[in-house]
C-alpha cells in the first residue's frame, strides 16, 4: 500500500492499494505534490514453497509460491489494512515519526 | 501459423464454440488490463472542490470510480451521482485526462468527507 498524507496535518488524503508496487505505481501521485507526501509499504517474500507445497530455501530453482509479509515496522497494521483498506481513514500520520497513529 | 488462447465455460467446446457468450476468454479480443486501484478522501465544505490521482499513463485510460455514501456508509455508488432537493445539491463526479484522474464535488451545501474508490486500467480509451 502507498499512503498519501497532508504534509502539514498528517491527514490521509488517499491510497494506492496492493502488496507490491512497481515503477508504474511509484510514478503515481495523489493530491498536490507540494501539499502531500507518501509512505510506501511493499510486501516481501519470507517463506518459499515448491510446487508440492513443501517449504524450500530462497534461491531454490523450484519456488513457484511464497508467503509474503509487509516490510514495515508497523507490520501487523499493514496486514490489517491489506484485509480492509478503508481502515486507513481511522489513522493519521505522526509527522515526527512518520508512523500511522489512531485519530 | 498463428496461435490464440481461448477458454470456454464449463460444458462448451473451446475450439468449436461460435457463441462468444459461452467463451470466458479469447485472445482475439481485448480485455481490461489492471493498472492500479485505491481510495481518495475529499473533504467537502459546502463549496466546489476537487483532488487528483496522477496516473502518468500519457493517455486517457479506462477507469471506474465509486463513492461511499457519507450518510449511509454501507452504500457505494458509481460516479457521477447527484444528491438534490429543492434548494441543495451535490454532484460527485470523476473525469480524466492523459495524466490525471480528477475527483470532483460540486455543491452548495454538502459538508462531509467523501471517500472515492477508484480502479484504473491500462486500456487506452483513445479520447
Amino acid at each position: 500500500m502507498i499512503i498519501f498524507y497532508n504534509k502539514q496535518t498528517g491527514n490521509i488524503v488517499g491510497t494506492i492499494d496492493g502488496r507490491i508496487h512497481n515503477e508504474d505505481h511509484l510514478k503515481m501521485w495523489i493530491g498536490e505534490a507540494k501539499e502531500t507526501e507518501r509512505i510506501i509499504c511493499n510486501w516481501k517474500a519470507v517463506k518459499y514453497f515448491n510446487k508440492d507445497g513443501k517449504k524450500v530455501t530462497q534461491g531454490s530453482t523450484e519456488t513457484p509460491a511464497a508467503d509474503f509479509e509487509p516490510e514495515h515496522s508497523q507490520k501487523q497494521l499493514f496486514i490489517d489494512l491489506d484485509k480492509k483498506p478503508s481502515l486507513i481513514y481511522d489513522y493519521r500520520v505522526d509527522l515526527k515519526t512518520k508512523r500511522l497513529v489512531k485519530k | 501459423m498463428a496461435y490464440k488462447l481461448r477458454v470456454s465455460k464449463a460444458g462448451f467446446n473451446a475450439i468449436s464454440e461460435s457463441n462468444l457468450n459461452n467463451i470466458v476468454y479469447d485472445s482475439d479480443y481485448d480485455t481490461l488490463k489492471y493498472y492500479s486501484n485505491g481510495s481518495i478522501n475529499l473533504p467537502v465544505n459546502a463549496a466546489n472542490t476537487e483532488t487528483t490521482v496522477t496516473h502518468g499513463l500519457g493517455y486517457v485510460p479506462f477507469f471506474i470510480v465509486y463513492f461511499q455514501n457519507p450518510v449511509f456508509t454501507t452504500r457505494y455508488s458509481m460516479t457521477p451521482h447527484v444528491f438534490e432537493d429543492v434548494s441543495n445539491y451535490a454532484y460527485l463526479s470523476a473525469y480524466a485526462d492523459s495524466n490525471n484522474i480528477y475527483f470532483s464535488a460540486h455543491t452548495n451545501s454538502l459538508t462531509a468527507t467523501v471517500t472515492f474508490l477508484y480502479k484504473i486500467f491500462r486500456n487506452n480509451t483513445g479520447l
